[in-house]
């Protein structure tokens, strides 16, 4: 073959990747696939870890999702609610980033605890709203739990509602639950939850971060739910359908050009590079 | 200096000393405070910059245009949130929010994309090692992410578990040692006062 | 459809059209949009920390008798000293007080969770059936490790493992770099399947 051909291969103009991208995107969307999705250790380790807590155990949630990425948590974040509130278990969930309790609380509305579960807030979960400066205020959480908080979510006085009277601090939570964008998450959350009292984290995070988070399982972290991918895994484990399915399998397509390209791409440099070889073996 | 050696003692104090405790207990709930006054001066200066924009700096209409959206859409959703008792839980507000502010920020997001996949075609060449490790991590580990992988080549299921179990920790747990080390050596040096760079920062 | 579901079809659809206008090239549309997403963003964290954090921790504790919360009101508000040239110098005192107290609550456990507990959890996998994978393990852990040793030239063994660990690193970077990949690749197909179901299919066909 011709070094021209090489060159062609190693030079595909970014339009043509990005327009078959698309149209490799599109074709799933019209047309879903149903391919099975295997489900990985972490999400069963997610399931189970929940589903093994006492009755009447109590989880801390720190929500510190972003809107822009709701794709990648909507469906994480609706199974395990689904999941948490079908358990005789309570939680409280309180926001590490502006827009986690917004995000939360938009879910909780689509489940209707009341109607669904039969939960009632206040008595079997509570929500509030965002707490800045992260580590900082996950150390006071830890410490003591009132002093960070005078009001919920819905801006009334949390003295009212039972279960904020049975949190004091860390000692009284079974299990944390950390909802976050941010691949450094889990170096956080070991430092304040389990290095000082000894508590095991989930996960709940983007697709990229499960690279990092795997460091800390399964000792520290028994579970993580990573991208659309793991809440569609927790969907079919925990038998609440949802947002995810159709997601990741309208996914399915998407890398495939890319794969393409960069395989084509590799041709082209190879055969450039063994073609200047020869001709510079010509020459001499 | 004082703050790092308080909390630095308060970690290996007894649950007894529950004056100590309750000292670093208060102080976490300072810096808390503090740190949202300092979200709202980051607010503040941006504003001030889309102000200068408009009123004061000669700069195209276009981008006075932009200051101006900005202006608009900042005084709107900042009336909306607090025009009712229920702040961002009103069902209005959540409304726009999900409708106005969601797109925007997915797109802008999803953009990514594109910029990545452009830069992996160029990037993820074997001209070396390096490079060829990164180029088929990510082919690898992309097949397993997505059904399709596991359907169509089975073996890629328990294969990428195993890289991301095995490689993959290998690599990242020594880069989080290293970060741990070095965040040590950081705080070491702020206790004996040698990292004042936050504080030079500040011009008089 | 309502007549809410259809203004919300249209409006997420010509947001997103608008963003993704971008790739055709930087447009009016495009920095408009984006000027928008700014503006409301920053409406949103000034609400949501106003309510949470200075309200919530230290307004209403102020007001019910915590009269202890004085203090970091006003070390608040001193930060805005920042703004005036000549009492710029204030602002380093609630800037020193944030420096300390982040660096206090991470530096205690930090040597526990982030040394001592990954290198307990190295020698853990030696106990599972993985032999083969607790070998790697460690080799990629020692030599990425090697690899972040500045103060010797990179040289003979030092060189080899660095080179070693740098591979490793790279391997690590690749699987982040397909997690990223798959990331934006779902909130571009959540774009598209909006746009595909709500805004063409419900809001224009009506189906």
């Amino acid at each position: 073959m011709s070094r021209s051909i090489y060159e062609k291969l190693r030079k595909i103009p970014d339009g043509y990747i990005g327009m078959i991208s698309i149209l490799f995107m599109l074709i799933p969307v019209l047309y879903p696939l149903g391919l099975p999705l295997p489900v990985s250790a972490p999400t069963k380790g997610f399931y189970q870890t929940i589903v093994n807590l006492p009755p009447g155990s109590i989880i801390c949630i720190d929500s510190g999702g972003g809107m822009a990425s709701w794709s990648e948590f909507e469906s994480s974040m609706l199974a395990m609610l689904k999941l948490l509130l079908s358990k005789p278990i309570k939680w409280f969930s309180w926001g590490t980033s502006s827009d986690g309790p917004v995000m939360t609380d938009i879910l909780l509305k689509r489940i209707d605890p009341a109607k669904t579960f039969g939960k009632v807030y206040g008595k079997d979960y509570l929500t509030l709203g965002y707490i800045g400066a992260d580590e900082m205020t996950i150390a006071a959480v830890a410490a003591n739990t009132h002093s960070v908080a005078s009001v919920d979510f819905f801006g009334k006085s949390l003295s009212q509602y039972p279960l904020w009277n049975e949190v004091n601090n860390a000692k009284d939570f079974a299990l944390i639950i950390s909802i976050s964008g941010s691949c450094t998450n889990m170096d956080v959350e070991s430092r304040q939850w389990n290095a000082i009292y000894g508590k095991k984290i989930l996960e709940i995070n983007m697709a990229c971060c499960s690279p990092m988070s795997i460091n800390y399982f399964p000792s520290i972290m028994p579970g993580g739910l990573w991208g659309a991918k793991g809440g569609t895994e927790l969907e079919v484990l925990s038998g609440f359908p949802g947002p995810g399915a159709r997601l990741t399998d309208a996914s399915n397509l998407g890398l495939i050009p890319f794969i393409v390209f960069l395989v084509l791409g590799n041709i082209g440099y190879i055969g450039t590079k063994y073609l200047m070889k020869e001709e510079e073996g010509a020459k001499k | 200096m004082g703050l790092t050696a308080l909390f630095l003692i308060e970690y290996f104090a007894a649950a007894e000393f529950k004056a100590i405790h309750d000292v670093k207990g208060e102080l976490t709930r300072w810096g808390t405070i503090v740190s949202g006054f300092m979200l709202v001066f980051g607010v503040v200066v941006l504003l001030r910059h889309h102000f200068l924009q408009i009123a004061v700096r000669k700069v195209n209409w276009k981008d006075k245009l932009y200051s101006g959206v900005f202006f608009i859409t900042f005084l709107g959703f900042l009336g909306m949130g607090f025009a009712t008792p229920a702040r961002v839980s009103g069902a209005d507000y959540q409304w726009i929010y999900q409708n106005m502010y969601r797109p925007t920020g997915t797109a802008i997001t999803a953009l990514c994309f594109f910029w990545c996949i452009y830069g992996g075609y160029r990037t993820f060449t074997v001209r070396s090692w390096e490079s060829a490790a990164i180029g088929l991590g990510a082919v690898i580990y992309m097949l397993r992410l997505l059904p399709v992988g596991p359907y169509f080549i089975p073996p890629i299921e328990p294969f990428g578990d195993w890289l991301l179990s095995t490689i993959n920790v290998g690599g990242t747990r020594g880069g989080t040692i290293a970060v741990g080390l070095g965040a040590l050596v950081l705080g070491l040096r702020t206790l004996i006062g040698k990292e004042t760079g936050m504080l030079e920062a500040v011009k008089e | 459809m309502s007549i809410g579901e259809i203004w919300a079809a249209w409006l997420f659809a010509l947001f997103s059209i608008a963003i993704l206008s971008y790739l055709w090239k930087v447009n009016i549309v495009y920095r408009l949009a984006e000027a928008f997403s700014v503006g409301s963003l920053t409406a949103h964290t000034l609400i949501t920390t106003y309510t949470g954090t200075i309200e919530g921790v230290c307004l209403k504790p102020l007001i019910t008798g915590e009269v202890v919360r004085i203090v970091p009101l006003l070390l608040g508000l001193l930060v805005f000293t920042r703004l005036m040239r000549k009492y710029a110098w204030v602002s380093r005192y609630p800037t020193a007080i944030l420096t300390g107290v982040g660096t206090g609550v991470m530096f205690g456990a930090t040597f526990d969770a982030q040394v001592l507990s990954q290198i307990g959890m190295t020698a853990d996998a030696f106990k599972g059936a993985d032999i083969l994978g607790a070998v790697v393990i460690l080799i990629g852990m020692a030599t990425v490790l090697s690899y972040f040793i500045y103060t010797h030239e990179h040289k003979g063994p030092l060189g080899i493992s660095a080179r070693i660990g740098r591979v490793f690193a790279m391997f690590s970077f690749g699987l982040n770099f397909a997690g990223e990949l798959v990331w934006y690749l779902t909130l571009m197909v959540g774009i598209l399947i909006a746009m595909v179901d709500t805004w063409i299919k419900g809001a224009i066909l009506g189906l």
